[in-house]
């Protein structure tokens, strides 16, 4: 196994250096001088192409116009760098140009960081004054870019070279912070209480396995009537209360009220002498 | 460095010497210099494909690594090393044998200095190839990175471009020019040493192209851990 890979290394490199010294050998007999200095500046101009090539797909150098370019104003960057994309309605049409600090933190919104983008000039027609710029991560290695959301049809356009208040992306970090002192305060909780929760919990259980138990003996047809006279007899409380608002409901109480205090004038003589009055011999009280 | 400063200030180059040098180290070690970036960009997206799947399945994302790789390490170091193997060990072997032969010494008695007359022509080509070459080599390289990644991950020239300079910096590419220039001027300097103060003889000639080889690959390997430990830690 050993020696047959060494065998074809060799021959690849047997091949490989005849193939070189062919090409040298073929260069040297066919070329004179000039043919060779010919070779050289096409050489030493396909480098300078290459070059270009590689400034331009990077983004460091544009043909022609220069890109319009926006300034938007943060006060928390969220990530963001020189270089990174910028997309409008989610397709890539810029990049990040430069990313400077304010002279002094803006004392109305407190953006302190100027993010300048450059767009290709295809996509500032979508852009308005209620345009909406912010920082969004895409992808699985949380690659940071921003993305702009066109504004509505009725608002003005967006001029290039504007100044825009743009959307701080979510502090993680202090989310995290404020998370941990809640998580923080739920464990002391847990730790002062840890006995009563445990009865609860306890508790719960054996009320839900209990609740669980006499829904699976219970008789479905049954339980569906008395579901539904349940809910007939909450439609007539429902009734009731609605009509006691009404003039009939306040004409009733009126006269509730009077019986009331009538009621209270009787006591036991005047009772037994209503009674003997009315002829009624009876053994009251 | 001085007499090239005088030289290339007062315009009395040998024009002829350094296209010369330009030829031989730019243009004919093109071929090889592009074999071998080839293979090695090949071999680049079968390893980061597979320890990119022992994290997430994310093909797409080769291109870039790959890229960034290139530019920062293999396409300025491999460039060197084999211009080193190739030019510094010719450049040593032909002023050793240049000593050998007593042309130096001809050329002092007639009162050119043989570092003006040989050297700096010679550093000067290397120069120019050295970056050029590194620009092709990497291009090249990103090329058969694109053909490698079709076939081997199915990847979509869109797709591969989109993702091409993902990680990429405008940085990374004045790095891969800094070391161009630094192994452009380190390889003829090391190389002509080498070749000047050889022992005189056929056995000077070859310890110079020898130690030319050797000197070289290892000032190289550690001038691109010094130039990236720097270069990036600012």
């Amino acid at each position: 196994m050993r020696l047959g890979g060494g065998i074809l290394l060799q021959l690849c490199w047997a091949l490989i250096s005849s193939l070189r010294h062919f090409a040298d050998h073929l260069i040297m007999a066919v070329m004179g001088k000039r043919t060779q200095d010919f070779w050289v500046g096409v050489f030493i101009l396909f480098a300078m192409g290459m070059a270009i090539l590689f400034f331009w797909m990077m983004g460091s150098f544009s043909f022609g116009l220069s890109n319009p370019r926006y300034h938007l104003l943060f006060s928390f960057a969220g990530g963001v760098e020189v270089g990174s994309p910028v997309r409008v309605s989610g397709v890539k049409v810029g990049r990040v140009e430069s990313i400077d600090f304010l002279d002094t933190v803006d004392g109305s919104d407190g953006a302190a960081i100027e993010v300048t983008i450059s767009m290709a000039r295809k996509a500032i027609g979508v852009l308005r004054r209620d345009s909406r710029f912010f920082v969004n991560i895409a992808g699985i290695i949380g690659e940071r870019y921003v993305e702009v959301s066109p504004g509505s049809a009725s608002a003005d356009p967006l001029a290039p070279g504007s100044r825009i208040r743009a959307v701080d992306p979510p502090r993680i970090d202090q989310l995290l912070s404020q998370g941990y002192g809640v998580f923080g305060r739920i464990q002391d909780f847990l730790d002062q209480n840890e006995k009563t929760v445990t009865v609860f919990l306890n508790q719960l259980a054996r009320f839900m396995a209990d609740t669980s138990k006499i829904l699976e003996k219970a008789d479905r047809e049954k339980l569906t009537l008395l579901l539904d006279n349940l809910s007939q007899v909450v439609s007539d409380v429902r009734t009731l209360t609605g009509q006691l608002g009404s003039q009939k409901g306040h004409e009733f109480f009126e006269k509730l009220d009077v019986l009331i205090d009538r009621a209270h004038e009787i006591d036991k003589p005047t009772l037994k002498k209503f009674l003997q009055e009315e002829g009624v011999r009876a053994r009251v009280f | 460095m001085g007499c090239l400063g005088t030289e290339c200030l007062q315009l009395r180059l040998r024009t002829r010497a350094v296209l010369d040098q330009i030829f031989s180290m730019g243009v004919i070690g093109t071929p090889s210099t592009f074999l071998c970036m080839a293979f090695l960009s090949s071999v680049m997206v079968v390893e980061l494909s597979f320890h990119m799947r022992l994290i997430a399945p994310q093909d797409a994302m080769v291109p870039s690594f790959t890229t960034v790789l290139l530019l920062r390490e293999l396409g300025p170091v491999v460039t060197a090393m084999l211009a080193s193997s190739r030019i510094g060990g010719a450049i040593a072997a032909e002023l050793s044998t240049l000593n050998t032969t007593g042309q130096m010494d001809a050329l002092l008695l007639s009162g050119v200095d043989p570092i003006r007359y040989w050297v700096v022509p010679r550093v000067l080509g290397c120069l120019i190839s050295s970056i050029a070459l590194g620009v092709l080599a990497v291009g090249g390289a990103i090329v058969v990175t694109a053909f490698s990644t079709a076939s081997y991950l199915g990847l979509t020239p869109p797709l591969f471009l989109a993702h091409l300079f993902l990680f990429t910096e405008t940085t990374d590419f004045y790095c891969a020019i800094f070391k161009s220039v630094i192994f452009g001027l380190l390889i003829p300097l090391v190389a002509s040493y080498q070749g000047m103060y050889a022992p005189r003889g056929s056995l000077g000639v070859g310890i110079a192209a020898t130690q030319s080889v050797v000197h070289n690959s290892v000032a190289i390997i550690l001038i691109d851990f010094l130039v990236s430990s720097f270069w990036y830690a600012i």
